[in-house]
């Protein structure tokens, strides 16, 4: 084992970065569509919770309501799974990071 | 609260009075009550006969079916009581601020490639590949916030126009009743209804990634609003109801049609997003690797000789998630390197 050995690590840092700082971009965007379900509000004053644990009443727009609500409430889920896989990405390079430096005897 | 609520009032006051007459009526053929004076009728003793009696007690009985008839249909036709189009505006703002920031997000891939595009090896595709999964995920995802927003935009259209539908019957049917007791003399009016003739979407559409084909497919599905007139004119409370009753039927089919065809353009794509959402991206992180095991493969621990990622992924749990490398102690891996680099 000879020269070449000292590996360039800066690019797996900033793309760990890069991701963590994703991550917390994404989980603000998550507090919006929460802000926005929660300001959701149907016809007989049902909320979308309410709706989703199965309220029932013969209005016309109810399946329409039901609709929006799953679509509501799918949407936030969504964004909350991708704010945690941005953050642990960012983390997982980081640390991928770390490991390759010791590995490579580097001090830093 | 609106007229459309004054206009119920009206109607449950005057079911109210009728059933009074009624009752009022009764009381005098059974002589439960001092010689009859009805309020609104007084005139001529003669007036007041039991033949007089009888025939009022059945013609308030006949107008007091109509008025309930007329106060429950106009019940089916909306929910009222919340502030339903000022809700959707405020939680349409909310999503606003998503759709301004989604391009940070992506910006932050952007910089992750960059950072990556030297790093080569079975790992290094692996991670990219999985970054490049969550790059769709993101896309995907803005696609669903349209749709979101332009389902709430058609959603406060549908009850606006309900609302706006429910308040010109109401209104119109308390005239014509008005009319046709107080005025005894035929009732007419004339009045406009607003349906929606929108066509049933498909699943292209649906998948579209276009944000404005998006929003114009959607109110496609929904539908331009045509204006239609209608005109109701009788003498007779139960001639007026026959006019009355389709009408109320056709605002309400056509309304839960219009929400109804919305609904099911959805169907699948809910499905799609509840579907993505399960996918895995990073596997479970707590599994455990010995990352000193004799498979491990540290002779080629460098860049371009990356172990498998998901091996990655189980090994770096194992590491703490601050301090850096000079607060540990050299491991057997770099100290076995140490050792050649001195040879």
């Amino acid at each position: 084992m000879g020269s070449g050995f000292t590996v360039d690590l800066s690019g797996l840092a900033a793309a760990g970065k890069a991701l963590t700082e994703g991550g917390a971009d994404a989980a603000g965007n998550a507090g919006s569509v929460h802000a926005c379900r929660t300001n959701i509000e149907f016809t007989d004053g049902c909320t979308l919770d309410e709706l989703l644990q199965g309220a029932a009443a013969q209005l016309p727009l109810r399946k329409l309501e039901t609709t929006i609500a799953t679509l509501a409430d799918s949407v936030e889920r969504r964004q909350k799974h991708l704010a945690d896989e941005l953050d642990y990405a960012g983390t997982a390079l980081l640390n991928i990071r770390t490991m390759y430096a010791r590995a490579d005897g580097q001090d830093d | 609260m609106g007229n459309y609520e004054e206009y119920q009032q009206q109607l449950f006051a005057e079911f109210l009075r009728l059933c009074d007459v009624i009752d009022q009526c009764a009381r005098i053929l059974t002589q439960q009550s001092p010689p009859p004076v009805i309020p609104g009728l007084g005139g001529a003793a003669a007036e007041n006969t039991e033949e007089y009696v009888r025939n009022l007690s059945i013609d308030a009985a006949k107008k007091k079916d109509v008025v309930w008839e007329t106060y429950t249909l106009l019940g089916q036709l909306h929910g009222y009581g919340s502030n339903v189009p000022e809700a959707i505006v405020q939680a349409r703002a909310k999503l606003a601020t998503v759709v301004v920031h989604v391009d940070d997000v992506l910006g932050k891939f952007d910089t992750a490639d960059q950072g990556l595009s030297d790093w080569e090896g079975a790992g290094a595709l692996g991670v990219k590949a999985r970054l490049s999964d969550l790059k769709t995920f993101v896309g995907n995802q803005t696609t669903y916030v349209a749709y979101l927003d332009g389902v709430l935009e058609e959603y406060e259209k549908l009850v606006r126009t309900g609302e706006a539908n429910a308040e010109e019957l109401a209104k119109n049917i308390t005239t014509a009743l008005t009319d046709a007791k107080e005025n005894r003399r035929t009732a007419k009016v004339e009045f406009v209804l607003k349906m929606f003739d929108g066509v049933t979407g498909t699943a292209e559409a649906v998948h579209s990634k276009d944000p404005l084909a998006v929003i114009n497919g959607l109110r496609a599905i929904v539908g331009a609003i045509q204006e239609r007139q209608k005109v109701m004119e009788a003498t007779d409370p139960e001639r007026i109801m026959d006019v009355f009753r389709p009408l109320v039927r056709e605002a309400r089919d056509n309304l839960a049609a219009a929400g109804d065809r919305l609904a099911n353009h959805f169907t699948d794509l809910l499905e799609d997003m509840a579907k993505e959402n399960t996918k895995a991206f990073f596997k479970d992180a707590k599994l455990n690797l010995d990352i000193l095991s004799p498979g491990f493969k540290s002779a080629e621990f460098r860049l371009k000789d990356a172990a498998d990622w998901d091996d990655f992924a189980r090994a770096v749990d194992k590491l703490p998630k601050t301090g850096g490398p000079e607060t540990q102690p050299l491991g057997p891996i770099a100290k076995r390197l140490e050792a050649d680099r001195a040879a």
